[in-house]
This record gives C-alpha cells, sequence and structure tokens, in this order.
C-alpha cells in the first residue's frame, strides 16, 4: 500500500527528472557554443571538447541549481503539484500540513488522502517529455557546432590560427620547414640559407622550450621566411617584405600556405643533394631549369618544367658582360665557364637601387661589388670552396635598354650544350634587365668535369 | 484520541455530511431552482453566521426559510419588519400579571427568541429597531429592563430586503450590515425551473419537508466546519486578496483604488475562510481549497466592499470586482511548474 509520502516522493524525483530534461538540452546547446567559440579561437580540438563537455556538465547543475533554488521542490510543492494535475481540491496539500491526531476531520482527510494515493500515477501527474524548445536549441547550436568544426578542418575558419588577436604557426611546422632548409642549404652549400635555416629552427626550440609549441607570425620570422624565399629563389631581393599574414595577389594566402610553398621549393632543392649545384637553373616564379648530371659542362641533357631554356640562358649573359675584369681569384675560372643558376626578370627595381650606391650587402656575409655603368652589383661569395663560387649580379635600369652591353650564348664557349644559343640584344626586354646567380667553377672543378667525361 | 473514539467520531462525521446532503437536497425539493442559494444559506448556518437575503417579491424567500428551519428542526419565528415597529416589539417586553391575585412583572419574550428568525423587510424598520436586531445577532443576548437574556442556540437571523421598493425604508449602514455573514442573492427562476415550480405549487398535493437534522446536530456540524483545515497556501490566497481590495494600498489595481471606497475588513476575511470550510463539507469533503474560496467569494464578500461614487455613477459591478481580484491572487500564487 503506498503512502501518502511515498507518492510525494515520486512526485518530487520526477519533477527533479523533468527539470533536468528541461536543463539538459540548453546546457547541451551551451556547450556546443563553447565547443565552436573554442574551435574558432584555435583550441585543439581534444581540448575544446573537454573544455564543452564541462561546461556543459557546469551549465546542467548551474541550471538545476537555480530552478531548485526558484522553485524548491519541497514535499509541499509536490503535494500541491498533485492536486493541481489532478483536480483533487488540495487534499494531498491539506493531508501534508495537518497530523491525523489532530481532530476527526483530520483524521478522515488522511485516510481520503491514503485513499486517494493508491490511484495517483506519476506519469499523469508529471508526463516527463523532452522539449521542443530544448530539441531546436540542439539542432541550432549542432549546426553551428558541425559548420565551425569543419571549418577548422578545412582550414577557411582556424587557419591562421589565431590566439589573443595574434596569428600563430605549430612550432613542429617551424621546424619542419627549418629542417628542409637546412637540407636545401646543404645542397646548395649556401652558407646563407643554413643561417636562416639556424636561425628559424631556433624559433621553433624556444616555441617549445615556453610549452607554448606555437611560434608567433611577427616580425622575425616573417623576415627569416623572406630572406628563406630570396634564398630560395622564390622572391626577389627588392621585393618588400610584407608580413607572412599579409595576401599578396597570386601569392599564397595565409603563413602556412607561404611556408608549405617554401618547403615544397626547398624540399625539391635538397631533392638534388650530392648533384652539382651546375645543374640548377632557377628563373622567376619558381620557374625551374636544370640540367641532369652529366659530369661536366656542356655534357647533359636539360629539362625545362618552367620558362623557356633559351629566356633563362638570355637572362644569364645580360649579366655576365662585366664579370671577367672583377673576378680576380685566382683560384675561379674565367667568365666563360660561369653558370647560370636563376635569374630574375624582376630585378629592375632592386638595380637601380643598388645603382650607384657603392656596395650594398646582398646576402648577408657574402661581399657585394657595385660597378655603375656596367653592373649595378655583383655579389662573390667570400668563401668560396673547392667547387667554385657563387655570384650574383644586377643590372642597372640604363642598362636595360637596346644600347646595353650585349652578349650571345657563343660568349660562354663552355657553356652546356643543353642551353639554347641565343644572343641577349635579341630578346624581350624583360629579360635583358633580368638579374642573374650565377655559379663560376673552379678551375679544379672544370679539371675534374673534363676528366670525368 | 484512541482508536476506537476515531472510529466512532467518524462514523458520526459521516453521518452528519449524509444529514446535510440529504437536507440540501430536501430543501431543494421544496424550493425549486435555487440549489446555490440553499448551499449558501447552509453554509452559513453551518458557520453560525447571519445571512441577508435580497430579491425581488415572490421568489420564495420565506418559503425557503420556513422550509430551511423545518428540515432543520430549528424553532422559527418572523418578524415583518415596518417602519413603526419598536425595538421591544423584537425582543420582548415586562408585561404586568397577576398570580395569585398579586401583580408582577414578567418577560415576555419576542419573537427574536427562535433558533431561525426570518426578519422580512429588514430596512422597512428604524434604525433604532434594526440596532436592537443586529445587537441581537452579534451578542446573542437581548437586554430586556436592564436583564440580559440569551438567545436560544443555535441562534440565526435570515433578514431579508427588496432591493427596489426604497421609499420610505433605511438602508443598512455599513457597520451594521458587515454582521452579516452572506448576503444572497436570489434570482429569477429560469423557464425549466419556473415550470416546475407551477407544477409544484398549484397542483393538489403539496408535500412538506421532513425534519432530518436537530439543533444538536448543527451545534456539532458548526464545530466540525471549524475543524476543517486550510491549506497554508489557501489563507496567503485568502489574505493577498483580501490586501488587493484596499484602494489606498498603492500596489493595488487600478480600478480598485478608482472604484472602490471601503475595501474588505479582516471580519470579511474570516468569513471567506470560514465558508469556505463549510461549502467543503458540503461538498463531502474533509480540507478547504480554492475551489471553495472561489465558490463562496461572492456571497461572503458582495456586502463588505463598497464603491464609491465614482464606481457607482459608471456601473461597477462588485460581484465582477470581486472575481477579477481573486483570479489575478490565483494566477499569481506559486507553482512547481
Amino acid at each position: 500500500m503506498r503512502t501518502v509520502e511515498a507518492v510525494l516522493e515520486e512526485i518530487r524525483r520526477r519533477v527533479f527528472t523533468d527539470r533536468a530534461l528541461a536543463v539538459t538540452p540548453w546546457a547541451v546547446a551551451v556547450g556546443i557554443c563553447g565547443y565552436t567559440t573554442l574551435r574558432i579561437v584555435g583550441q585543439e580540438s581534444l581540448l575544446a571538447a573537454a573544455q564543452a563537455m564541462a561546461l556543459t556538465t557546469f551549465g546542467l547543475a548551474l541550471g538545476l541549481f537555480v530552478w531548485v533554488m526558484l522553485r524548491p521542490i519541497t514535499a509541499k510543492n509536490a503535494a500541491r503539484l498533485i492536486d493541481e494535475r489532478l483536480n483533487t481540491h488540495d487534499l494531498f496539500a491539506a493531508t501534508f500540513e495537518v497530523s491525523p491526531n489532530s481532530s476527526v476531520v483530520a483524521a478522515a482527510l488522511h485516510m481520503e488522502a491514503s485513499r486517494e494515493a493508491q490511484g495517483v500515477s506519476g506519469r499523469d501527474v508529471l508526463a516527463l517529455k523532452w522539449r521542443v524548445t530544448g530539441s531546436i536549441a540542439i539542432l541550432v547550436t549542432s549546426l553551428m557546432g558541425v559548420v565551425a568544426y569543419r571549418g577548422a578542418t578545412d582550414g577557411w575558419l582556424s587557419q591562421p590560427t589565431r590566439r589573443n588577436g595574434s596569428e600563430t604557426v605549430a612550432a613542429s611546422r617551424v621546424f619542419a620547414l627549418a629542417e628542409v632548409a637546412e637540407a636545401a642549404a646543404e645542397a646548395t652549400g649556401d652558407p646563407h640559407m643554413a643561417a636562416i635555416a639556424r636561425a628559424i629552427g631556433e624559433l621553433a626550440r624556444q616555441a617549445e622550450a615556453d610549452q607554448s609549441n606555437e611560434v608567433s607570425v611577427d616580425e622575425r620570422l616573417t623576415e627569416l621566411v623572406r630572406s628563406l624565399e630570396r634564398a630560395a629563389g622564390l622572391r626577389s631581393r627588392d621585393t618588400p617584405t610584407s608580413s607572412l599574414r599579409d595576401r599578396e595577389p597570386g601569392g599564397p594566402s595565409s603563413p602556412k600556405e607561404t611556408l608549405t610553398s617554401l618547403e615544397e621549393r626547398l624540399g625539391r632543392i635538397a631533392s638534388f643533394t650530392g648533384i652539382d649545384e651546375s645543374q640548377f637553373v632557377f628563373a622567376e616564379d619558381s620557374q625551374l631549369l636544370f640540367g641532369e648530371a652529366q659530369g661536366g659542362l656542356g655534357a647533359g641533357s636539360s629539362q625545362t618544367i618552367g620558362s623557356t631554356p633559351g629566356e633563362a640562358t638570355a637572362a644569364q649573359q645580360s649579366g655576365l658582360q662585366g664579370l671577367p675584369s672583377l673576378l680576380e681569384d685566382d683560384t675561379l675560372t674565367g667568365i666563360s665557364n660561369a653558370e647560370l643558376l636563376g635569374a630574375s626578370s624582376n630585378a629592375t627595381s632592386g638595380a637601380s637601387n643598388l645603382a650607384g650606391m657603392g656596395s650594398e650587402e646582398l646576402f648577408g656575409d657574402e661581399e657585394t661589388v657595385s660597378v655603375e655603368g656596367v653592373l649595378a652589383a655583383i655579389s662573390v661569395d667570400g668563401t668560396p670552396t673547392q667547387s667554385g663560387r657563387h655570384v650574383m649580379t644586377e643590372v642597372p635600369p640604363d642598362l636595360a635598354g637596346d644600347d646595353r652591353p650585349s652578349g650571345s650564348n657563343e660568349d660562354v664557349s663552355s657553356s652546356p650544350a643543353f642551353l639554347p644559343s641565343s644572343a641577349a640584344h635579341t630578346l624581350s626586354s624583360r629579360y635583358r634587365e633580368a638579374a642573374g646567380t650565377y655559379f663560376l667553377p673552379s678551375q679544379e672543378t672544370i679539371n675534374s668535369r673534363t676528366a670525368s667525361r | 484520541m484512541t482508536d476506537e473514539l476515531d472510529v466512532e467520531s467518524l462514523k458520526t462525521l459521516e453521518a452528519d455530511l449524509q444529514s446535510l446532503s440529504d437536507a440540501k437536497a430536501e430543501i431543494s425539493q421544496a424550493v425549486v431552482g435555487q440549489s446555490e442559494v440553499v448551499e449558501q444559506l447552509l453554509a452559513s448556518l453551518m458557520c453560525g453566521g447571519h445571512a441577508l437575503i435580497e430579491g425581488a417579491p415572490g421568489l420564495g424567500k420565506t418559503l425557503l426559510v420556513k422550509t430551511l428551519a423545518e428540515v432543520l428542526g430549528l424553532q422559527y419565528s418572523r418578524v415583518q419588519f415596518t417602519p413603526d415597529l419598536m425595538p421591544a416589539d423584537i425582543t420582548g417586553t415586562m408585561s404586568l400579571t397577576y398570580e395569585d391575585g398579586r401583580p408582577s412583572s414578567k418577560f415576555q419574550p419576542g419573537p427574536i427568541f427562535a433558533q431561525l428568525v426570518l426578519a422580512d423587510e429588514i430596512n422597512r424598520a428604524t434604525p433604532k429597531t434594526q440596532a436592537s436586531l443586529l445587537e441581537a445577532m452579534q451578542e446573542h443576548t437581548a437586554t430586556v429592563a436592564g436583564v440580559e437574556h440569551r438567545m436560544l442556540e443555535p441562534f440565526f437571523v435570515l433578514a431579508t430586503q427588496n432591493p427596489f421598493e426604497m421609499d420610505g425604508t433605511y438602508a443598512l449602514p455599513e457597520a451594521q450590515i458587515d454582521r452579516f455573514f452572506f448576503k444572497v442573492q436570489v434570482e429569477h427562476p429560469s423557464v425549466e425551473t419556473l415550470v416546475d415550480i407551477l407544477d409544484l405549487t398549484t397542483g393538489t398535493q403539496q408535500g412538506s419537508p421532513k425534519r432530518l437534522l436537530g439543533p444538536e446536530d448543527v451545534i456539532r456540524i458548526q464545530k466540525r466546519v471549524r475543524e476543517v483545515p486550510t491549506p497554508s497556501h489557501v489563507k496567503h490566497l485568502i489574505a493577498r486578496f483580501v490586501r488587493s481590495t484596499l484602494p489606498n494600498e498603492p500596489s493595488n489595481s487600478g480600478s480598485v483604488r478608482k472604484y472602490v471606497r471601503f475595501g474588505v475588513s479582516p471580519r470579511g476575511a474570516q468569513a471567506l475562510a470560514l465558508a469556505s470550510k463549510a461549502r467543503a463539507l458540503l461538498s463531502g469533503r474533509f480540507n478547504s481549497s480554492v475551489e471553495d474560496v472561489r465558490a463562496v467569494l461572492v456571497p461572503a464578500l458582495r456586502h463588505r466592499l463598497q464603491l464609491n461614487y465614482q464606481g457607482t455613477a459608471e456601473g461597477i459591478s462588485i460581484e465582477s470586482l470581486l472575481k477579477d481580484l481573486f483570479e489575478a491572487q490565483v494566477l499569481s500564487a506559486t507553482s512547481l511548474q
């Protein structure tokens, strides 16, 4: 036989469950909103999920707490609820307040309430149901969450990741870039690139040391990446240094994309480790010409990846005109042995800047020589290797016209046979303005090549 | 209270409730179509209160009171109030009598010394006479020649007044009208009820109502009424409602502040709570509820709330005002959901 107290207790439990059911969807919605927000501000997904779950639990507890504070689930209130729902004319509320021993009427009241309690069904008093509004709230916030998650996953929402208003790149990513750059520097023997790679690696190490594991995309990283781009031939020296965050027309849209592009480029360079530097011919806009190593100059085949080999070669010619009188190092061979490593067609402004300035540092430690009227600048590697030396030229604008010293491929007697022969003055003005990076092999290199042939 | 007594008392209680139900049915058979009025009068009697019955002539007010007296087994008397009625005509007088040839004064009780007194057209008597009746109503005593005489118990006064013929009448002052527990309004019967009345009263057979209760039963029931518990939220509801009728309360509704002259007094709140208990017992329940309060709201308070001149001029209905104020309080009552 159910007592009135048992019925009241059952109703209290149902009221609490009903409130939990009412609060839960809203708490979940709050959690989803929290998760969405955390994903947008760049929290890692696992951390965001944990925080969202904590937020949901907290929201549920808070909602229930406030509700219980405002509308306490007492036995008296449960009795009133039964009276309201079952239309029992305040029978249970009155029974709850009087003792059966107080009067005959009170005793009769308790007997009546006990009789009524047998027929009280918790479901009739309070049917537990899932609220439509809660479902809508969950649906809407779930959609928001899915959009946010996909956005974060696909990169268009959380990339670049933002924290406290600044962009960051994962330290591991920066490390990877430093490693690739180091490999490329080793492959090309470029000490400048190696220095940049070391500096980038140091940034990543600092990020790991302070446990943030993220490198801020600040001026330092931007400058290093730009320098690396220049060293890899992705960017001319005179291109204004802009933040990695700034989008450039036609360029990568984010720091991560920039790094990806750079990694690919450096990876390609590094993949040629062990191949003679003379095989690399860099052209503008990542257009790469390279000859497969065949053991010496003029002996090999060419493979055009980017612009036509003729254009690149012509660029080479325009920069070589003044070299013989300047390069007096005994270890170096004549200019006729110079090999084009890279040429830039947009060097005009840089050359213009350099003209008449005497000397300007081009690549860190490198020595720079400027000869007005002949070449804007010739950069000579200060530490020649046994195999040869890097030389960089800039052509002044006034030499970019038709009256500039002209040259032809025939001037370079030992020019690789695969390089097409064309006079510089026959090329379009674009390539006549080109600056170039050359490799001037040492006599020893030439001798070894000849011997191997 | 032992179990044995409990069982006995419960049996008595159930018997009383059955008697009340039968009495209600018996009176309603005699006074056709006035079941609500019958219930209100019974509730008033169960609470030991007096009632003021208002209605047009010929609606069966006198019949109702006589039937009530017969069914309840109460000693009945009737006083027709007129302007020349004197207090002594109601309360009684000292008369000179001769016993064994010797003159002596003896108290001659007036018609008020009965258990159920019908004061017909009370507003036709002078205030002085009215006051003598109202003193008896309040104190259950009558003082004649310096001697106080107690009324018979139970003692009820059921006064009637005609709302139409106001010429030459003396309207009861608010202080005195407040002493009536209920003001019962007798309405015109419907067509169907009227047909029943014609059948019942114009034929050859006219049955007389049966006596179902006695004065002792009535007194016991009166005690039982006071034992009926009222839940605290119902008491709070009554208190909030009574406060909401006060025109000087700034937080009260605009209609109260605009149209009400006097709000409901604490005596009104007592009447409301007690009447709701009586109504619960009449309905066969052992606790009063919001529903009971709602049912007795108008008869218990319609004569305790006074409209001001503006309210009267604009034809504001006291009944509607009371109902609106009460429902507003019910709505504002807290609930779990």
